[in-house]
């Protein structure tokens, strides 16, 4: 009764091979994430709440122009729990006390929009800044292909 | 405890100190391809080495000697216009990627085997082969439905095949053939047959056809047997025409299709009804396909009727890809590139420049059932 929880491949398409050898830290880092979810730790995305200091699950915030990475990345998307980039073993509770989650938060990289958990309260236009501050960190995201769904008759 | 019950046995989700048996078996559910027109249609292949092709074209007029006095030598014959089309190939791709992390920790379906590599590729390769014979179904279904080529977004160059290459619009092509006649085509240029009052469907049909050997003699098109890909309701009521009820005399047809099943045929492992007309030996397929959610390939009230077996009368146009390896050399059918990092992990790019032409419109005849 359980499908199997979402690996990493299927929210990135592609991250740049010039940079590979330096994946993991020059793309992602740990970053402290707050909240009052439960999340599986892949795809969430997070914008920076400078009031609490954290990362926190994007909905409709305003996206700031700080944050709390090296270069200051006011957005990011969760891609792996503490253990390791990429790493979704079980969904992670968050509190208002900061917790460390792997984000991956500038380019170069392509993300799938179809790994993207979103909050079923945002509205496309607030998908849609999100997607501009994604931009423009690097980060371009790949709208899904057209699904296939045949039929006989 | 042996290697045996190991891998036959898992801790159950619900308790980690429990154990269930896994099954071998996989419930695994593919997607039914409906490949039917790929099939039939067996279209001639170009391989460029550009990214557009040219042809010139030559339309042979006649004209009719004049009487006259024997001292004068009649009047003169024009020349024939010499004229040219191109058309640009789009290009088209698809891609497939995973990382180390998407094997890590992960086991495959019905086994406590670990995913690999092989696990992905062949998960992906499957995938993006699949994609690619659905894309030429859909090509082909897209240039009979509305005779254009099958574009997804605003990039590549959209052609309407019939007004490029026979100069005018399929309604007044067809309207001017039968000027004179009780046929018509709707706005659309489709003959629109009403079976309900159609005091005689298969008079209708042998007309439909002498139309069709018309344009297949001007085109150069020979050989062949004439077909008729009927989207779902025009095969319908098409076959209660061919079922002859009420009919009060022996049946004379070699087959009875009120009490006897209708015929199938297989394609590609799929099954579709089929027969051919007792008294206009026209093969009728039943279509009713989509490939995308909600979309027949034919609509359920057309029909198409051309000849297949023959000289194609499609095309696929392939260009090179734009790399390094490959631009200006003679185009390849498939591209496909690997790339694997020990990091990044693997991705996989495919792309197909092809432009599937119906080089001869007019001989595709599109037929509709409106009521």
């Amino acid at each position: 009764m359980a499908a199997n929880r979402k690996t990493m491949g299927e929210l990135v398409a592609r991250i740049g091979t010039k940079d590979a050898s330096d994946f993991g830290t020059v793309n992602c880092i740990l970053a402290d994430v707050k909240g009052s979810t439960t999340i599986a730790p892949m795809g969430v995305p997070l914008v920076w709440v400078s009031a609490n200091s954290a990362y926190e699950p994007y909905i409709a915030q305003a996206i700031p122009t700080t944050g709390g990475v090296p270069d200051q990345s006011p957005v990011c998307v969760v891609i792996g729990d503490s253990a390791y980039v990429g790493s979704n073993k079980a969904d992670v509770t968050l509190t208002s006390t900061a917790q460390k989650l792997s984000v991956l938060y500038r380019g170069d990289a392509s993300i799938k929009e179809s790994g993207i958990v979103w909050s079923g309260s945002s509205s496309a236009p607030n998908k849609a800044a999100f997607r501009v501050a994604l931009e423009k960190q690097g980060i371009s995201i790949q709208d899904s292909a057209t699904s296939a769904a045949t039929s006989i008759i | 405890m042996s290697e045996v019950i190991i891998k036959a046995l898992v801790p159950t989700s619900a308790d980690y100190h429990q154990l269930e048996t896994l099954h071998t078996e996989v419930d695994f559910r593919t997607t039914v391809k409906p490949l039917l027109l790929s099939a039939l249609f067996n279209p001639k292949t170009n391989y460029e080495l550009t990214n557009s092709f040219t042809y010139d074209t030559m339309a042979r007029t006649y004209q009719l000697p004049e009487t006259k006095q024997y001292t004068e030598t009649g009047p003169a014959v024009n020349f024939d216009v010499q004229n040219q089309k191109s058309f640009i190939i789009s290009s088209a791709g698809l891609q497939g990627s995973f990382t180390p992390q998407d094997m890590a920790n992960q086991r495959q379906a019905g086994t406590l085997t670990f995913k690999d590599q092989v696990y992905y590729q062949s998960m992906i390769a499957d995938k993006l082969d699949s994609a690619w014979d659905l894309d030429l179904e859909l090509s082909f279904a897209k240039i009979l439905s509305d005779d254009t080529n099958r574009l997804t977004n605003t990039k590549g160059t959209s052609y309407n095949y019939f007004t490029t290459i026979e100069g005018v619009t399929r309604k007044a092509y067809f309207d001017a053939i039968t000027t004179g006649t009780s046929y018509s085509t709707n706005a659309s240029g489709k003959f629109d047959i009403v079976f309900a009052t159609q005091a005689d469907v298969v008079a209708y049909m042998n007309d439909m056809k002498d139309i069709l050997y018309a344009e297949a003699a001007k085109a150069g098109i020979s050989g062949g047997m004439v077909v008729a890909i009927c989207g779902t309701n025009w095969f319908n009521k098409r076959l209660k025409a061919e079922k002859q009820e009420g009919l009060a005399r022996s049946l004379r047809g070699a087959k009875d299709f009120v009490s006897e099943v209708v015929p199938q045929v297989n394609y590609g492992g799929i099954n579709y009804n089929t027969f051919t007309g007792a008294a206009d030996d026209i093969t009728y397929i039943k279509y009713g396909a989509g490939i995308i959610s909600a979309t027949d390939l034919i609509a359920a009230d057309d029909c198409k009727l051309t000849l297949v077996g023959g000289t194609s009368n499609f095309s696929v146009n392939y260009a090179p890809a734009m790399r390094m390896s490959t631009v200006n050399q003679r185009a390849l059918p498939m591209y496909r590139w690997g790339t694997m990092d020990e990091v990044a992990g693997f991705r996989q790019l495919t792309e197909s420049n092809r432009l599937v032409l119906l080089e001869k419109p007019s001989t595709v005849i599109h037929l509709t059932s409106s009521t």
